[in-house]
């Protein structure tokens, strides 16, 4: 009874934010194609999403029945648009429908190409890319391949240049990749933004067909090719300056740098696109908070409030969606902090392999006032884990001061022999009896 | 002028009357890899897959692997009713013919009750009849068939119907006239793609199956079908432009559309592509062209001239006109040595046409098309220099000479007062005259930092490429430069057969005054990662003084009290007075209760139970307090 009332409490206290919470594999997918022939020189991609559980509605992106919302409900909760060159949107779609799609929680993945239109340029520059002008291509004069059609827009990009982040583009790998269209210019100032492919040094985007004139939008290695956005929301955001990174053709590929003799029978770009899907259709990176647990150390029940130099065990379960299941989630740099205000505490949390939790004992700070157990666990590529618990901690009661202090002896005796003093003095003084003997010989 | 008009005019009627041709052909490197896609057909698990399997290894001339598992799973179909599962069975039973003699009688019958019964759609009717084709059989009742037909096209006369309609006519034979007509609607329905491709919706195998059906009954009928030489080449570039297929039922549709296109009695689409590279230099001087049959065999067996009418460079520049292809051992591949006319290195558009020497009726006497080529060059870099300069111009520069491929010896130096001065003409190899190329960056890159720099040179009047940068001048992405960079030069074009990129330098720049440091860097890359971690510094307890010292007054404290008793001892007291009543008994017991309380307070007691217990005995005392000292005040004065 009186435990079941503690958890009330504390459920009461505690604020738990896990948006990760409703994401389930799969999912049903709009994919807007400018044609209805994309869906066939794409085919492997696609089946490769189908295969993982993603059920697909082909539309053609000017459709005049397009629709993301019924009674006010997404339709969808992932958005493909492969289709470059559309200039206006079918149906009741438009670019605002698209970012409210995002900022609702829905994730997108758009491929341009060289001739984009500016709806998709749009597009982009609501989610904080830039797509090159009209007509630009990535170029490397130094780094084509053999099948390049003459005017080196064929580009085998490093897979060295791939963000360091497993969890979005896959394992590390040394097959290089086929690209071709045009560059991206992510804004620098957004925190948000991630460039998850960048182009060699020797790269530019520009009109192949036109003399440099002024100085390229996209330059060397700061020419995006892919780059993914997760918003505040943990919606996903990808965005591909080349539509034929996805194709069949580059998936089946040989690659082969025209100034190399070195030849790579099949491009990474299957395995590097597959990764990508998984990440930005929300199969890989997914995180929840399963649970969070206090208590004094010895104690197993979260106590009504905490004193100060209290030694508290705070523990938290962190999963990962993996298929369609969520399994612990293990690393070794998820943090603590208790915070009034300012963090008091941060501490690494340490993950124990029986519970599958990450646990930390530490003591209170000395200062009482309300505090936070706050996990902000935020990596390149995960979903952003955010808890907060709120507990009060309150300053020493009378008795648990230190009693038995030597230094103050001296006024425990004080009072003491002033007690057995009074004590004394009290009898005496009421039950003397002068001696007449003695009064008289005086 | 008018004569220029007149030309132009009949240079466009020249261009109008010839037929464009496809730029690929299905190439041994496709075949290969649909065969690859086609081994997926024998695991042996789907029938129709099995059946596409058989079919499209027939049209790579390969043997059906393992025929005996084969037949044992299509000898486990026997028993099905459903005319699509029999039509894959017998199409399947027969391609493969090594499986013996089919139980086919309860087939026919059953096939044969499909295809005269109204009440199936199309496409049973289709699987009955082919079904039957493939037995060796005529349905029964051919005008019945004919008859459901037309009223399941009345129904629907979609694409995929029309195509299902015209391969059951031209199994039939003679008889499917009616339905030739029909071909012409089909075709109108299909869709252009940038004026490329022309398409139905539903892609390849429903393309597939219009178009092949269009030609199987042409062909039944013996009457050319209604398509126009263009329209057959737009077809056949949306089916090569299908080559990368991924399922077995494509491969099989587009093999089969391919061989009907390249083997047909009336219209045979020609393919103009280039055999290898689209780049004419000094060590590869020809052009290859292949002319050829989709499946990129030759045309006709009569021999083909392919002349290239003209090649036009940039500004419309004409560098050969009317020039003849050779002919090589390769009957399908033509020569031309485009290098000798010494074309200026850039890129050319060479129109091409090719023509038969004998009539073909099937061929359109003149196929044009238009490739690009690029003339390439090799590019030297003349008289490149480096140096500083002050920025302010007061001085002249001082420049350094660097030869390709070697560096500069020495770090140049430069303040942020200086500017570095980047000078280099390009050469086309061989030659004097100067070159310009699409790429001519200055790659600055700082191996510590990673930050990497580029700047684009400009070109002036003289061709001569020039580059400063003021070390001072703050950009508004970088900063203020400050450190050891590397300088690279990076030259590239797509016509230039040696793009590179030079290490010309090594730059060591001082940072600007110190207070202008500037802090716009932005990196987000701190918000993911773990923050550095906190511990709280508790409150040092205070200090304390030396036991001795607290020991020492505490028996200092004890002494007065010490003092008094033993005086009191010394002089004596005389407490006779002290009345043996209860109430004085209880005042001085409750008095020293209470202190006794308090020494347990300090000792272990919380206030709360020390106020409890002192309610009860403070009450004692004060009652027996009261009496004994009435008892006192009583007492007679002696």
């Amino acid at each position: 009874m009186s435990s079941s009332r503690f958890i009330g409490r504390i459920s009461a206290f505690a604020i738990l934010v896990a948006l990760a919470n409703f994401v389930q594999a799969g999912g049903n997918t709009l994919v807007l194609l400018d044609n209805l022939a994309i869906k066939e020189t794409h085919s492997i991609f696609f089946k490769s999403l189908q295969e993982r559980g993603h059920v697909l509605t082909f539309k053609s992106a000017d459709d005049a029945s397009l629709s993301l919302t019924k009674y006010g409900e997404y339709l969808y909760e992932h958005l493909i648009i492969f289709a470059p060159s559309v200039d206006e949107l079918g149906g009741s779609l438009s670019v605002e429908g698209i970012s409210e799609f995002v900022d609702g929680g829905g994730n997108l993945l758009v491929a341009a190409s060289s001739s984009s239109s500016d709806l998709i340029r749009e597009i982009a520059s609501e989610c904080g890319f830039e797509v090159d002008d009209d007509g630009a291509a990535v170029i490397d004069h130094l780094n084509y391949d053999v099948k390049d059609a003459g005017k080196h827009t064929l580009v085998v990009a490093n897979p060295a240049n791939l963000i360091d982040a497993p969890v979005i583009v896959g394992p590390k790998s040394s097959t290089p990749l086929l690209y071709q269209g045009t560059g991206l210019v992510v804004d620098r100032e957004n925190p948000l933004v991630l460039t998850l492919l960048s182009a060699d040094s020797s790269a530019y985007s520009y009109n192949p067909d036109n003399a440099i004139g002024e100085y390229p939008h996209a330059v060397g290695k700061n020419t995006a090719l892919i780059a993914a956005l997760q918003a505040r929301n943990n919606a996903r955001v990808v965005f591909s300056g080349s539509l034929y990174f996805f194709s069949d053709e580059a998936f089946s590929s040989p690659v082969q740098k025209a100034l190399d003799n070195k030849k790579h029978q099949v491009s990474g770009n299957l395995q590097v696109a597959t990764a990508i899907s998984r990440w930005v259709l929300r199969e890989s990176g997914v995180l929840r908070v399963k649970s969070v647990a206090h208590h004094k150390k010895g104690e197993v029940a979260p106590p009504a409030s905490y004193t100060i130099m209290e030694t508290v065990v705070y523990s938290i379960g962190i999963e990962q969606l993996d298929g369609n299941k969520w399994v612990p989630y293990k690393a070794n740099d998820v943090q603590l902090e208790f915070v009034r205000i300012d963090p008091f505490v941060r501490t690494t949390l340490n993950y124990k392999q029986a519970s599958g939790l990450y646990e930390v004992t530490f003591k209170i700070p000395d200062v009482y006032g309300v505090f936070q157990f706050k996990v902000d666990y935020n990596r390149i590529g995960y979903t952003r884990v955010f808890s907060t618990t709120q507990v009060s901690v309150r300053p020493l009661e009378h008795t648990q001061y230190e009693r038995f202090i030597l230094s103050a002896y001296p006024y425990y005796s004080s009072a003491f022999s002033m007690m057995a003093g009074v004590v004394l003095l009290s009898f005496i003084y009421l039950h003397y009896k002068e001696d007449p003997k003695k009064s008289k010989s005086e | 002028m008018r004569a220029f008009i007149i030309i132009s005019c009949l240079a466009l009627a020249h261009v109008s009357n010839a037929l464009p041709a496809t730029s690929s052909y299905l190439t041994d490197n496709d075949r290969s890899r649909l065969r690859g896609v086609l081994d997926a057909a024998w695991d042996l698990k789907d029938l129709a897959t099995i059946h596409y399997g058989v079919l499209g290894y027939k049209f790579l001339g390969q043997a059906v692997p393992k025929p005996q598992d084969v037949c044992k799973f299509l000898g486990s179909k026997t028993s099905e009713t459903n005319p699509e599962v029999l039509f894959h069975l017998t199409s399947s039973w027969q391609t493969v013919g090594s499986c013996g003699a089919l139980p086919s009688a309860p087939i026919v019958k059953r096939l044969n009750e499909v295809a005269s019964s109204d009440a199936y759609p199309m496409a049973d009717l289709y699987h009955s009849v082919l079904g039957l084709k493939a037995l060796g059989q005529r349905p029964n009742d051919v005008a019945k068939v004919l008859k459901n037909v037309q009223a399941a096209l009345k129904k629907d006369d979609s694409a995929l119907s029309l195509g299902y309609a015209f391969h059951i006519a031209a199994t039939i034979g003679a008889e499917g006239r009616s339905v030739f007509d029909r071909i012409q609607d089909a075709i109108a329905q299909a869709d252009e793609v940038d004026s490329r491709f022309l398409q139905f919706e539903g892609g390849l195998s429903i393309t597939a199956l219009v178009v092949s059906g269009s030609f199987n009954l042409a062909t039944a009928q013996n009457k050319a079908p209604p398509l126009t030489h263009e329209q057959a080449t737009k077809f056949a570039n949306y089916f090569l432009s299908r080559r990368s297929v991924q399922t077995v039922k494509g491969i099989y549709s587009l093999l089969d559309i391919l061989s009907i296109l390249s083997s047909n009695k009336f219209l045979l689409p020609v393919a103009i592509s280039l055999e290898g590279s689209s780049a004419v230099s000094s060590t590869n001087p020809k052009i290859m062209l292949k002319v050829s049959d989709v499946l990129g065999k030759p045309i006709s067996t009569s021999t083909v001239s392919v002349t290239a009418e003209s090649a036009k460079g940039a500004e419309n520049v004409v560098i050969l006109s009317k020039k003849k292809f050779e002919a090589t051992s390769d009957k399908t591949v033509f020569a031309l040595n485009v290098f000798e006319e010494k074309p200026a290195p850039g890129q050319y558009s060479l129109t091409v046409s090719a023509a038969l020497n004998q009539a073909d009726s099937r061929i359109p006497a003149n196929v044009v098309t238009t490739v690009t080529i690029k003339a390439m060059c090799a590019v030297t870099i003349t008289s490149f220099e480096i140096g500083t300069a002050d920025a302010d111009q007061t001085t002249q520069p001082k420049m350094h000479k660097v030869t390709y491929p070697s560096k500069l010896p020495s770090v140049l130096e430069a303040d942020s007062q200086q500017k570095v001065v980047v000078r280099f003409q390009l050469v086309a190899a061989g030659t004097n005259k100067p070159l310009t190329v699409h790429q001519a960056f200055l790659r600055l890159w700082n191996e510590k930092s990673k930050q990497e720099i580029i700047f684009n040179a400009e070109k002036d009047a003289s061709k001569t490429y020039k580059f400063d940068m003021d070390v001072g001048a703050k950009d508004p992405d970088f900063g203020f430069l400050s450190g050891e960079f590397h300088a690279d030069l990076i030259i590239g074009d797509a016509i230039i057969v040696n793009p590179l990129m030079w290490h010309v330098a090594d730059l060591k720049l001082s940072p600007p005054s110190s207070d202008s440091k500037d802090a716009s860097v932005t990196n987000h890359a701190y918000l993911y990662k773990p923050k550095p971690e906190i511990k709280h510094i508790f409150r040092e307890p205070e200090k304390r003084p030396a036991a001795v010292v607290s020991n020492l007054f505490t028996a200092l404290v004890w002494l007065p009290l010490l003092i008094l008793l033993s005086l009191w001892a010394k002089l004596g007291i005389n407490v006779s007075n002290f009345p043996f009543s209860l109430s004085a008994i209880g005042f001085h017991l409750g008095l020293t209760s209470i202190f006794g309380l308090f020494v347990v307070f300090w000792l272990e007691l919380n206030m709360f139970t020390t106020v409890k217990y002192l309610v009860g005995l403070g009450a004692v005392t004060f009652l027996s307090g009261n009496k004994m000292l009435a008892q006192i005040a009583s007492r007679p004065k002696v």
